[in-house]
C-alpha cells in the first residue's frame, strides 16, 4: 500500500464564515480560551458599493512538506510523521517559542497552562479512528475536506486533479499541504 | 490569525548579554596574544567581565522558556539545522572556557589557593596536587584564549543566525543580520572594556592599550555602517514584504529607537569620540583620557546601542510577516 | 464576583474592577481561562461545598440542541463525567452529522461558571442584583402564594405567562390554561407575525416549505441563511449554489449570503413590497405566469391583476431604488425558471408595518408561478410538533377563561392567531392597565427586557408588577430584575417531550445529571403546578413517566429510545399535491383573500408606504451572526472569545461626513434613546443604513462575561406595531450618528 500522505483542501466558494469549525476544534483538542488553532480570514468586501466581493479563507497549520518549524526545533519536539502530518511533542517541548517565531501562517500559540507551544494536530487521534478532524466533520458549507492524497481516489485527490487550486506563501518554500479551491465569484447576466 | 510578541524583553537582554561577553572574551584573547604585558590592563579586564554577562543571560533565557525545567532536553541531542541547537552547545563552551579564563586570569594569590594535577598520572593522588605555576598560567591563557576566540565568534554570530534563518520574518530574514549581530557584538565588548578602565583606571591606562581599544572599536563600528547601508538597500529591493518590514524603521514604529538609538548613540557618535582620542594619540601624541575622560561616553553609548539595536531587531522583526496578495 | 457567604445565604452579583477573565480589546494572549469551565465550576463547587455529580456514563449519548430553535439532533461524548465534545447526528435531518459554531459551543452553556445553580428570592431592590440562596420547596411554595394571592385578588388573567419556543412549550402552554390566564406571551410578533398571517391567509397553512435540490432560482428579502444559521436548509443553500442555482438577495447590507450570492440588491428598506409587486405586474403582463395552477388552485386572480396594474417596474424604481430594468430582468427569469424557482418566506420579517403586505406578495408570487409542491419549488413541511400518534397524559378540561388578553387579541386584532399574539403590545398593556393592571409575570426561557423594543418601557412596565419570577439556566437580564429566579438543568442535562421531525420521533435526554440544583423543566411544572391546586393536569411521575406515557401507542421501550435517539413508525404520511389541503374558506390558495375583505381590508396585497429618515437620520438595522443566537450567547466564552461586540455599520461615506474613523466611538440616537458604540466603517451597506448585531448590551452582573459589552438595540427601537398582523416593525426606527 502507497505511503499516505494527509492534506486539507478548502473550497472558498463554500464557506460561509460560520466558524464552527473554530469552534468545534477549540472543543475537541481542549485549546485554552483566546487561542486558536485554525481560522477563518473575511477577504473583502472588495470594491466600491454597490459592486462588492467578499469571500472567506479557512486555514489551520499547512502540515508542510517543507517545514520550518520543524528545522528550528532544538529539542526535536516538533516532527513531521511518514503520513505528512507535523506534530509536536508535547512531553519534550521546552517552550522556546521558536517554532512560533518560524512559522509563516502564525498557526501555533503558545499554551500558557502546559508552558509548551501547539498546534493543529490534522486530528489524528480521530482520523486513526476512522472520523474526519472535527473540522471537516462539522464544516456547514461542506467546504472543507482532509484526506490521502496519494489514494488517487480520495475525495482531496480528484478536487485537486479536477480544479485549479493555490496555496499560501509559497514564496515560503514551505510547501504546504493545504490546498485552496476557489472558482471565483459567479458573473451576473448583463 | 495575527502574530503576537512572543519574544520580549528577556530575549533582548539576553542577546545583548551573550554578545557582550562573547566581544569581551574575544577582545582579552587578541589583547592578551597580541601582547600580554602590553596590554595587560584589557586582558584582564575582559577575562572578568567575560563569564557573567552571559550567565545572567542564560538565567533570563532559562526564565523565557515555557517549561524552565526541561532545558536538559537542549543537550542530549544536536540539531543541525536549528541555530538555537547549536547555539545552546556553543554557550555551554563558552561558559565553561570563559570561567577557566576568569580562573587564570585571577590574581596570584587567590588562583593559587586552588591546587591541580601536573598530569593524568597524579589525578588521583591529591596530595600532589598543587598551583599553578605562572609559566603554566602564561601558556593555559593562550591556549583557553586561542580555543575560545571561535567560540566567542560563534556566539556573536549564532545570535544573528538564530533570527536570519526565519524567512517567515522578513526583517530577519537577511545574511546581513549575523554580520551585524557579530559586529555589534565584538564592540560592545570592547566598549565595556572601554567604559570600565575610562572608569576605574583612566590614569593607569598605558598608550598602547588606549591605542589598541579605541582603534578596534572604531574599525569595528565602521564596519557596522557598511553592514546597515546594505542591509537597508537590499531589504528594500528584495520582495514586497522585506520591503515592507524595511518601514518598520523608516518612518514605521521603530525609526527613532533605529536611527536615534543604534544609529547616533551607538555606532556615529562614539566613533566621533573615538576618533578624536585617536588623533590626539596618533597626531599629537598625548593621551586625551588623561585630561577629558571621553572613554565614559563612547563606552557607555558602545553598550547602549548595543542593546537598542537587538531591541529594534527583536521586536520589529516580530512585526514583520509575509504579505497577502489580496 | 458572586461573593457567597457561607453563613447567610446571601449573593450579591458584582463586578470588580478588572472584568472576570474579561475578553477586553486588550487582547485575547493575556488573560487565560481554563479551556471548559468545567474546572472552574468543579473549583468553586470544591470550595463552597457543593456537589457536581459525576456523569452517569461514559459514552455516547443521543440528544437534540437548542442553541436556536432548529434544535439539530447531536451525539454528545462523555469521559469522566464530562461532556467533551459535540457533534451531529447524522440521522436527523436539521443536523445531518454537523452542527454550527452555537451547537458546537453548547457545552458552554452547561460547564458556563455564571449558570444559574440554585433558586434564589431577591432581597435587596429590584435590579441591586442581592439575592438568597434558597431551597426548591421555599422557592415554589413561595411562587405559588404569590401567584395564588395574585390570582384570588385580580383575578388568574392578572398573571402573565411568557415563553419564547421551546420543546416543553406545550407543557407550559398547560400550566397557564390550568391557571385560567389567557395572557400568553411569545415573542413571535418581534419576529415573524407577519410572514405566519400572511400564509395562513394565502395558503392557509404557516409556512411553506423549500426544495433546494433542484431548484435554479432564489429570492430572499433580508434571510441572511448564512448567518443566521438554519443548519439544514443552510446547507441545502450551499449546495444549491455549488449546483448552479441563481440566487438575489434583496438586502440592504452586503451581508454575507450577499456575498455568495449572485445578486446583491442593496434595496431600500421597506420598499421590499415595490420590487415584489413590480415583479407580479411585470409576470401577469408578460404572460409569464402558469395560468394552468392559477386557474386550479387560486382564486381571486383578476382583482390582483387589476390591483397591480400601476405597480410598474418605473413605479418600483421611484420607491426602491432599484432600476426597473433590473426588476423586469428579475421578473423574467423567475418565472422562466419557474416552477424550479421560489420567493423565500423569510423569517424575521418584523421590519415595516407593511411587512405584511410584502409577505402576501411574496406568497402571491410563488403561488402566480405555480411552484407548490413542485420539484425546485415549494413544497410541505413536515414541522416539529405533537403527531405520529404519540401518547399523552390524562388530565381535566382547562377552565374557561372569562378575561380579555392584553394584548388586544383577537378583539382588537382579529387576523392574529392566538399563540403568535402581540408581546410589545403586552408589555403596553402592563404599563398603561388598559383594559385592566397585570400583577405578575412568569417567564420561561426568555429575556424580554432585551428583546422588546424600548426597553426603558419594558423597567417601568415591570416596575408596576407585583411579582415576576423567572425561570432560566443564566441570570439574563430580565431574570436580573426578578423576584424569583429558578436555575432550569440546560438541555444536555434533562428529559424534554418527545419531537416530531419529518414524521421520525426524536428524544432529547439527559447526557450528564444536572450540576448543582438545577431541575428539569418538566419537574419545576409538575412541582410548582401542584402548589398551585392543579396537580391534576401534571399526572405524571416524573420525566421519564413523561416520556413512557408518550411512547406508550408505540412499538419501543424508553431504554431502546434513549439508545438510539429517534424511532422511524412504519407508516409515514405522504402528502402531494392533490392531497394538500389549502385551510382557506375557498379550499384554494387566496391571492385574494376572503377573511381580508371580510373585515374590511383591501384583500390583495398592495402598497403602503414606508416612513423614510430625514437626512440627518440613518435606517437602524439589526440582525444574527453565526456565531451568536440573540441575547443566550453572549456570556459563552467559546463564542464570545470570537465575537464579542457588536460595533455599528455604517458607509464609508456617510463616516466620512461625519468624522468617523474605524474604531471610533460614537453615540447612535434614536428618539427613545442613545447608546455609544464603536464604528465599523465599511462598503458593504447602504450609506443611508447603520447595522448592528442583536443581542449585547446585557447589563445583568450575573453575566460577567457579557456584561456590558456591545450595546442593545432595544435601547434605540420604538414600538411600532402592525394593524393586521400584530407584528412589530423594528426597521422603522430612525437614529442619527455622530462622533463620541
Amino acid at each position: 500500500m502507497a505511503q499516505k500522505r494527509f492534506a486539507f483542501v478548502i473550497e472558498i466558494d463554500r464557506c460561509i464564515d460560520c466558524k464552527a469549525c473554530m469552534v468545534a476544534c477549540s472543543v475537541e483538542n481542549n485549546v485554552p480560551v483566546g487561542h486558536h488553532r485554525n481560522w477563518v480570514k473575511q477577504i473583502g468586501p472588495n470594491g466600491t458599493y454597490p459592486i462588492l466581493g467578499m469571500h472567506f479563507e479557512a486555514g489551520n497549520c499547512m502540515h508542510c512538506t517543507n517545514p520550518p518549524c520543524e528545522r528550528v526545533c532544538p529539542t526535536g519536539a516538533t516532527y513531521r510523521r511518514d503520513d505528512g502530518l507535523v506534530m509536536i511533542n508535547q512531553d519534550i517541548c521546552i517552550g522556546c517559542k521558536y517554532c512560533i517565531e518560524a512559522c509563516p501562517y502564525d498557526a501555533r500559540y503558545f499554551n500558557e497552562e502546559t508552558g509548551t507551544t501547539d498546534k493543529c494536530t490534522g486530528c489524528v487521534h480521530r482520523v486513526y479512528r476512522g472520523e474526519e478532524p472535527a473540522c471537516v466533520a462539522t464544516c456547514i458549507g461542506n467546504s472543507r475536506h482532509f484526506g490521502d492524497i496519494n489514494d488517487p481516489r480520495s475525495e482531496v485527490s480528484e478536487l485537486i486533479a479536477k480544479n485549479k487550486y493555490y496555496t499560501v506563501y509559497e514564496e515560503a518554500g514551505t510547501h504546504p499541504a493545504v490546498y485552496y479551491i476557489y472558482r471565483g465569484e459567479r458573473s451576473n447576466e448583463p | 490569525m495575527s502574530h503576537e510578541f512572543h519574544w520580549g524583553f528577556l530575549i533582548v537582554l539576553y542577546l545583548f548579554l551573550a554578545g557582550l561577553s562573547a566581544g569581551a572574551f574575544a577582545t582579552s584573547g587578541l589583547a592578551n596574544y597580541l601582547g600580554s604585558k602590553k596590554y595587560e590592563l584589557i586582558g584582564r579586564v575582559g577575562a572578568y567581565i567575560a563569564p557573567f554577562p552571559v550567565s545572567i543571560g542564560l538565567a533570563l533565557l532559562l526564565l523565557d522558556l515555557g517549561r524552565p525545567f526541561r532545558f536538559w532536553r537542549l543537550f542530549v541531542t544536536i540539531r543541525w539545522t536549528s541555530p538555537m541547537s547549536i547555539g545552546s552547545w556553543l554557550l555551554v563552551i563558552f561558559v565553561t572556557l570563559s570561567l577557566i579564563y576568569f580562573f587564570l586570569w585571577l590574581p596570584d594569590r587567590i588562583r593559587n589557593l586552588v591546587r591541580l594535577p601536573h598530569s593524568f598520572r597524579h589525578l588521583f593522588r591529591a596530595s600532589t596536587w598543587t598551583p599553578l605555576k605562572a609559566e603554566e598560567v602564561r601558556r593555559w591563557k593562550l591556549i583557553i584564549g586561542g580555543i575560545g576566540f571561535p567560540v566567542s565568534i560563534g556566539v556573536g554570530m549564532y545570535t544573528g543566525i538564530l533570527l536570519g534563518a526565519i524567512p517567515a520574518r522578513p526583517f530577519w530574514n537577511t545574511p546581513m543580520v549575523a554580520q551585524l549581530f557579530l559586529f555589534s557584538a565584538m564592540s560592545s565588548g570592547v566598549g565595556t572594556i572601554i567604559f570600565i578602565l575610562a572608569l576605574i583606571s583612566h590614569q593607569k591606562i598605558s598608550f598602547d592599550e588606549c591605542m589598541l581599544l579605541n582603534s578596534v572599536d572604531a574599525a569595528l563600528i565602521t564596519f557596522e555602517i557598511f553592514l546597515i547601508i546594505p542591509f537597508i538597500l537590499h531589504q528594500s529591493l528584495a520582495t514586497w514584504s522585506h520591503k515592507e518590514s524595511v518601514a518598520l524603521i523608516m518612518g514605521g514604529p521603530y525609526t527613532y529607537y533605529f536611527w536615534i538609538g543604534v544609529v547616533f548613540l551607538g555606532i556615529l557618535f562614539p566613533l566621533s569620540l573615538e576618533v578624536v582620542e585617536l588623533w590626539h594619540i596618533v597626531v599629537k601624541k598625548h593621551l586625551l583620557c588623561r585630561r577629558i575622560n571621553l572613554g565614559v561616553f563612547s563606552g557607555a553609548a558602545v553598550i547602549i546601542g548595543g542593546f537598542i539595536l537587538r531591541f529594534v531587531f527583536v521586536y520589529a522583526g516580530q512585526a514583520s510577516h509575509f504579505l497577502p496578495v489580496y | 464576583m458572586k461573593r457567597n457567604n457561607k453563613d447567610s445565604d446571601e449573593i450579591q452579583y458584582s463586578m470588580s474592577r478588572r472584568k472576570f477573565l474579561g475578553l477586553s480589546a486588550a487582547g485575547a494572549g493575556a488573560a487565560v481561562a481554563a479551556g471548559s469551565g468545567f474546572d472552574q465550576l468543579q473549583a468553586y463547587a470544591a470550595k463552597y461545598g457543593d456537589v457536581v455529580r459525576p456523569t452517569i456514563q461514559n459514552g455516547e449519548v443521543y440528544s437534540l440542541c437548542e442553541m436556536c430553535v432548529w434544535r439539530c439532533g447531536l451525539v454528545a461524548k462523555v469521559r469522566n463525567g464530562k461532556i467533551t465534545k459535540l457533534e451531529g447526528n447524522p440521522h436527523h435531518p436539521h443536523s445531518r452529522g454537523k452542527l454550527c459554531p452555537r451547537g458546537q459551543a453548547g457545552l458552554g452553556v452547561t460547564y458556563d461558571p455564571d449558570r444559574l445553580k440554585w433558586p434564589l428570592i431577591r432581597v435587596g431592590k429590584r435590579g441591586e442584583g442581592k439575592f438568597r440562596k434558597v431551597t426548591w420547596g421555599e422557592a415554589l411554595d413561595y411562587i405559588a402564594e404569590q401567584m395564588l394571592a395574585i390570582k384570588k385578588k385580580h383575578g388568574p388573567e392578572a398573571m402573565v405567562f411568557s415563553t419564547t419556543h421551546n420543546l416543553l412549550q406545550q407543557q407550559f402552554e398547560n400550566l397557564l390554561g390550568a391557571f385560567g390566564s389567557p395572557n400568553y406571551g411569545t415573542q413571535r410578533s418581534l419576529c415573524f407575525n407577519s410572514m405566519i398571517t400572511a400564509n395562513m391567509l394565502t395558503y392557509g397553512f404557516e409556512e411553506p416549505g423549500r426544495d433546494y435540490k433542484d431548484t435554479a432560482y432564489i429570492i430572499y428579502a433580508g434571510r441572511n441563511l448564512m448567518e443566521a444559521i438554519s443548519n439544514s436548509e443552510t446547507q441545502d443553500l450551499v449546495e444549491a449554489i455549488a449546483n448552479g442555482a441563481k440566487v438575489v438577495v434583496l438586502d440592504p447590507r452586503f451581508s454575507k449570503t450577499a456575498a455568495r450570492a449572485t445578486d446583491w440588491i442593496p434595496i431600500r428598506p421597506g420598499t421590499d413590497l415595490a420590487f415584489f409587486l413590480a415583479m407580479i405586474h411585470e409576470i401577469i403582463a408578460t404572460d409569464l405566469h402558469n395560468k394552468e395552477f392559477v386557474e386550479k388552485y387560486t382564486f381571486g386572480f383578476d382583482e390582483l391583476a387589476k390591483e397591480v396594474k400601476k405597480y410598474t417596474p418605473e413605479w418600483a424604481e421611484k420607491e426602491c431604488g432599484v432600476s426597473a430594468e433590473t426588476i423586469r430582468r428579475v421578473a423574467r427569469d423567475f418565472a422562466i425558471a419557474a416552477p424550479r424557482a421560489f420567493a423565500h418566506p423569510n423569517w424575521r420579517t418584523s421590519n415595516f408595518v407593511n411587512s405584511f403586505q410584502t409577505e402576501r406578495a411574496i406568497a402571491v408570487l410563488n403561488s402566480i408561478v405555480g411552484n407548490w409542491n413542485k420539484v425546485g419549488g415549494q413544497c410541505p413541511i413536515f414541522g416539529e410538533g405533537e403527531g405520529a400518534g404519540l401518547g399523552s397524559i390524562p388530565q381535566p378540561p382547562y377552565p374557561r377563561s372569562r378575561a380579555l388578553r392584553l394584548d388586544g387579541v383577537p378583539y382588537k386584532y382579529p387576523l392574529v392567531p392566538l399563540k403568535l399574539g402581540i408581546f410589545q403590545n403586552l408589555r403596553d398593556a402592563m404599563l398603561t392597565g388598559k383594559p385592566y393592571q397585570a400583577h405578575g409575570w412568569f417567564i420561561y426561557r426568555q429575556n424580554p427586557l432585551s428583546s422588546i423594543p424600548e426597553r426603558r418601557k419594558t423597567l417601568q412596565a415591570m416596575a408596576k408588577l407585583d411579582f415576576i419570577t423567572v425561570i432560566d439556566v443564566i441570570m439574563n437580564d430580565t431574570a436580573y430584575y426578578a423576584d424569583v429566579v429558578l436555575p432550569e438543568a440546560t438541555y444536555l442535562e434533562r428529559y424534554d417531550p418527545l419531537t416530531v421531525l419529518d414524521g421520525n420521533i426524536y428524544i432529547r435526554q439527559p447526557v450528564i445529571e444536572p450540576l448543582f440544583d438545577s431541575k428539569p423543566g418538566l419537574w419545576i411544572f409538575k412541582e410548582l403546578g401542584k402548589r398551585l391546586g392543579l396537580g391534576d393536569y401534571f399526572q405524571y411521575k416524573d420525566e421519564e413517566d413523561y416520556i413512557q406515557a408518550q411512547l406508550r401507542p408505540l412499538p419501543i421501550t424508553l431504554e431502546k429510545m434513549k439508545e438510539q435517539g429517534m424511532y422511524v413508525p412504519f407508516e409515514k404520511k405522504e402528502e402531494s399535491i392533490e392531497s394538500t389541503v389549502f385551510n382557506t374558506s375557498t379550499g384554494k390558495i387566496e391571492l385574494s383573500s376572503t377573511l381580508l375583505k371580510r373585515l374590511g381590508h383591501k384583500s390583495v396585497p398592495h402598497w403602503l408606504a414606508p416612513p423614510r429618515p430625514t437626512e440627518e437620520e440613518f435606517y437602524l438595522l439589526t440582525g444574527k451572526v453565526a456565531l451568536h443566537t440573540q441575547f443566550f450567547t453572549q456570556n459563552n466564552k467559546l463564542l464570545s472569545d470570537l465575537f464579542p461586540e457588536n460595533p455599528l455599520w455604517i458607509h464609508t461615506s456617510a463616516a466620512a461626513q461625519r468624522g468617523i474613523k474605524d474604531g471610533d466611538e460614537v453615540y447612535v440616537e434614536s428618539r427613545v434613546g442613545k447608546v455609544k458604540t464603536k464604528a465599523l466603517v465599511t462598503e458593504g451597506i447602504r450609506p443611508d443604513c447603520v447595522f448592528m448585531v442583536t443581542g449585547f448590551g446585557h447589563f445583568s452582573k450575573g453575566m460577567r462575561t457579557a456584561f456590558k459589552n456591545g450595546v442593545s438595540d432595544s435601547d434605540l427601537h420604538q414600538t411600532f406595531t402592525d394593524p393586521i398582523s400584530g407584528g412589530q416593525a423594528l426597521t422603522q426606527t430612525f437614529v442619527k450618528v455622530y462622533k463620541a
